[in-house]
Formats: C-alpha cells, sequence, structure tokens
C-alpha cells in the first residue's frame, strides 16, 4: 500500500464520519422558551436559520403583544374611543381575519376580542396579579360582552361599535409563529427540524431513520404523562391551567377564561390537540385547545367533532381522561393521570 | 516447491500505520465511554446559552445569574432543586426535587431551566 492509497482510505473513513446531526437553540419570546431542533449536516446554516427564526418572532412579539406598546394595542386604544384605524400592512389584516373566522367556527369559545376580560383578572402582566376582580364588574361586562364580529374591517379600515372589544391574540400567535417559522425552514432548505414555542410543537420532516418524539406534560407532575411520534408536518398543542394561574384559598384561577361565564374555566386541567399537515394546521393546534378546555364537559366531544378534531386528549378536573380513539393509538402512557379513561370512537 | 511468505512483502509501514489509527480511534472510543459517569445528569441553561451540565451523583450548590439576579439549584442525593430564585412567584422552588430523566423545572421570569438527562434521551421535545 503505497502513500496515495493510504490517504484515500483516510479521507474515505472521514467522509464516512460526515453527518447530520441535530443542533439545538433557544431563545425567551413570546414570554417563553422557544426551543429549535435542526437535524442537518451544516452547522453553519442551522444557526443562521435559527436566528431568523428568532428575529421574525421578535418582529411578531413587539408587533402583536397585546397590552405593550404594538400595532394591536394602537387598534385597542383606538377602538376604545370609537375611532377608524388605518392598517398598512396586509399581514396584520389577514391575520384579523383569520381570527375572526376561526372565532366564529369555535362558536366564540375562542374568542381574541376579550383582552379587556383578561386584562380584569390580572393577566396582561407578565406575572398574573393574584386578586379577584370584583364580581360586579365581571357581570357588567358580560352584559356587552364583545365578539371578533363586533370588529369591522372595510379594506384597510379598522372599527368596532363595541368599546369593550379588546383584541388578544395570545391564543394565536404561537400557532402562527409556527406556521412562520415552517415557512423559513423551507425557503432556506431544513428539511428537518422541530420547533416548540412554549409547548406548541411543530415538527418538520424527521431526523434520519425515526421520528421526531415528543413528550406531553403532565398537568399535575413536572414530567411527561406520555409521549408521541410528531410525524413529518404534524403538530400538536396543549391548553393547561398550570402554566399561568394564581391561587387563592386553594382554589387556582387559570388565564383560561371562559367567555360565558366571565371566570376561568375550572373542569379541565389540561387539552391536548394533534393535527395532521394541513392548510393552517400549526394555527389550528394552537386555536383549537382552547375551545376543548374552556367549553363545558358536555360540549367538548360536539366541538372536537364539529371543528374536525381527530386526534385530542383531555385531562379533566378530577383527573379523569377524555380521548379520541386516534390518539389512543398515537400515543405510549408514561404516568397516566386516571385509569379510568373515556375513550371516543 | 514450497512458497515462503515474509511478513514484511504482505505488510507495508502504511498498512501498519493505517491499523495502529484504528485501534487508536477504538480505545479512545473505549475509555471515554467507561470514564463517563455512571447514572443520569442534570442540564442547567441560563438565558444567555451557557449550558452547564452535573452528574446528579455530585453534591453541589451553584449560583446561576439570570436577568433578575442568582437562582440557586441544589443538587444532593441524585436529585435536584430550585433552592431559592428572585422571581416573584417562586413556582420553580415550588416544583420540588427533580431525579428522573426529562423532568424539568423552568423559571421563565429568570430564564433559567434544569433538566434531567440520561445518556438516551427518551424524546425530542415536551409539549405543555
Amino acid at each position: 500500500m503505497n502513500l496515495a492509497k493510504f490517504l484515500i482510505l483516510i479521507v474515505l473513513f472521514l467522509t464516512g464520519c460526515t453527518q447530520n446531526t441535530t443542533q439545538q437553540y433557544k431563545d425567551y419570546i413570546f414570554g417563553t422558551i422557544i426551543d429549535i431542533k435542526i437535524y442537518d449536516e451544516n452547522p453553519k446554516k442551522t444557526e443562521k436559520v435559527a436566528n431568523l427564526i428568532f428575529n421574525d418572532f421578535h418582529r411578531l412579539h413587539d408587533y402583536l403583544h397585546p397590552w405593550k406598546p404594538s400595532e394591536i394595542s394602537n387598534i385597542n386604544d383606538a377602538i376604545k374611543i370609537n375611532r377608524w384605524y388605518q392598517i398598512d400592512d396586509p399581514e396584520l389584516i389577514e391575520i384579523l381575519i383569520d381570527n375572526k373566522e376561526l372565532s366564529k367556527k369555535t362558536d366564540n369559545w375562542f374568542n381574541p376580542a376579550i383582552g379587556g376580560l383578561i386584562k380584569l383578572w390580572g393577566f396582561h402582566a407578565d406575572l398574573p396579579e393574584n386578586k379577584l376582580p370584583s364580581t360586579s364588574k365581571i357581570l357588567d361586562y358580560l352584559t356587552n360582552l364583545p365578539t371578533m364580529e363586533d370588529l369591522i374591517i372595510e379594506n384597510k379600515m379598522l372599527r368596532s361599535n363595541n368599546k369593550m372589544l379588546q383584541i388578544d391574540l395570545g391564543g394565536y400567535a404561537k400557532g402562527y409563529a409556527l406556521s412562520r417559522a415552517k415557512k423559513i425552514l423551507l425557503d432556506n432548505n431544513i428539511k428537518n427540524a422541530l420547533i416548540n414555542i412554549g409547548g406548541n410543537i411543530l415538527a418538520v420532516g424527521q431526523p434520519g431513520e425515526r421520528f421526531w418524539r415528543v413528550g406531553i406534560q403532565h398537568p399535575r407532575k413536572p414530567r411527561a404523562m406520555a409521549t408521541i411520534n410528531l410525524l413529518p408536518g404534524w403538530s400538536i398543542g396543549t391548553s393547561g391551567d398550570y402554566q399561568r394561574y394564581f391561587t387563592i384559598n386553594k382554589k387556582r384561577y387559570s388565564h383560561l377564561i371562559n367567555p360565558n361565564t366571565g371566570f376561568p374555566a375550572d373542569n379541565t386541567q389540561s387539552a391536548t390537540v394533534l393535527f395532521a399537515p394541513s392548510e393552517n394546521s400549526e394555527i389550528k393546534s394552537d386555536v383549537y385547545s382552547k375551545p376543548l378546555f374552556i367549553a363545558p364537559k358536555k360540549f367538548k366531544v360536539e366541538l372536537a367533532e364539529r371543528l374536525a378534531i381527530k386526534n385530542f386528549l383531555i385531562i379533566f378536573d378530577d383527573g379523569q381522561i377524555l380521548i379520541s380513539k386516534e390518539m389512543n393509538e398515537a400515543i405510549e402512557w408514561i404516568d397516566i393521570p386516571n385509569e379510568e379513561v373515556l375513550q371516543i370512537h | 516447491m514450497k512458497k515462503s511468505y515474509k511478513f514484511t512483502k504482505l505488510v507495508n509501514i502504511g498498512d501498519i500505520v493505517f491499523i495502529s489509527i484504528c485501534f487508536g480511534i477504538i480505545l479512545f472510543s473505549f475509555f471515554q465511554m467507561i470514564n463517563l459517569p455512571r447514572g443520569e445528569y442534570i442540564k442547567i441553561e441560563d438565558g444567555t446559552h451557557n449550558e452547564f451540565v452535573f452528574s446528579l451523583e455530585s453534591n453541589v450548590e451553584k449560583k446561576i445569574g439570570g436577568p433578575l439576579g442568582d437562582t440557586i439549584i441544589v443538587i444532593q442525593n441524585n436529585k435536584a432543586r430550585i433552592q431559592s430564585s428572585p422571581c416573584n412567584k417562586k413556582y420553580c422552588i415550588h416544583q420540588g426535587w427533580i431525579n428522573k430523566i426529562n423532568e424539568t423545572i423552568v423559571c421563565i421570569p429568570n430564564k433559567i431551566s434544569l433538566s434531567i438527562i440520561g445518556k438516551t434521551p427518551s424524546y425530542d421535545s415536551i409539549n405543555y
């Protein structure tokens, strides 16, 4: 064996070592952790793309923030004084129209017009305020409950006859951000990644031969209660009473407020939905967990059927589990909250 | 007539170098593997992308700085917890001890997270 052959062998050996690896990037945006995993062979490229995504999320955060100065808070200020507001950005008009349609589809169980009610409960702050609003204020609010139908959009102009209407896209922004992340990944030719925005997760492609594997948080323990393979293009979202809440006299008040009662929904600990790739499926995986969490127990299955949510998992206040047949087949339990499982066929 | 082979004619110096390198890599990998501390680890991350990994078998108290101040993390008897935190709600302290793979405590206000990791993670990310 001469030197040339030896060098060729070494080169072949090292080429065999070149392979895709998973690079992880984190940032704190939307008041939560963003975790991006990219499976690719070029770490320089993955870092650049992760930063493009983080920058876009910062832009959305500043743009859609419900209570800090933003385009949304400007709109809310104009509505308060019954003024027309001009929106020059077609992206924002599209977002608002989408929110009108989604709240209509969900019979307003998803209601992004109740920013005022969320504020009344002290959740328009980085940390909840820990005090109960007066019942009379809540009842007053409900007499003129705003919905997205009260929002009038004519060309680029926007107004509302209901001065109580205050837009809060907290239940939509993370899903929208996931759809933006997907676009950025595809535009930059990244084929395999996992994006987690405060628990809302989108799988793009898969890491090699296996699928991306995701844990589903136990609502009362600091670990996963189940795991699931997130197939390429699928997204998963959970609404839970364990992230933003306060307790008074041992009662938990979460940020997920029932627009019909004016009080935080308390019949559920967590509602998880899983969507196959389709138009706006990332947005649905964020938005549709809200109606399933908030609506009374007797409406949940009907709502899931009407919204075509095939994969859902609901943990009720008493730990009882309501799960769709498809979801039950997809998940693997690690720590089941209750042995009594009500499965839907 | 019986043919005789000389070792030096079958294997030249390049082959010996190549085989030695291969053995070297195998031995290096083996020692790397057996030198890893047994058991599981705790991974602590702060808001500036610093990452610290400790064996759960170590008994240490770590002070990690965040935007609000110092968070104190204790690792003791194969488990870990946040002992003190400058955040308002102290949700992270109330989470108590963690010791199983993938158990995680996150203090969003002070941008600090700790999670128990094993040699092989059982999932890539968590939905909450």
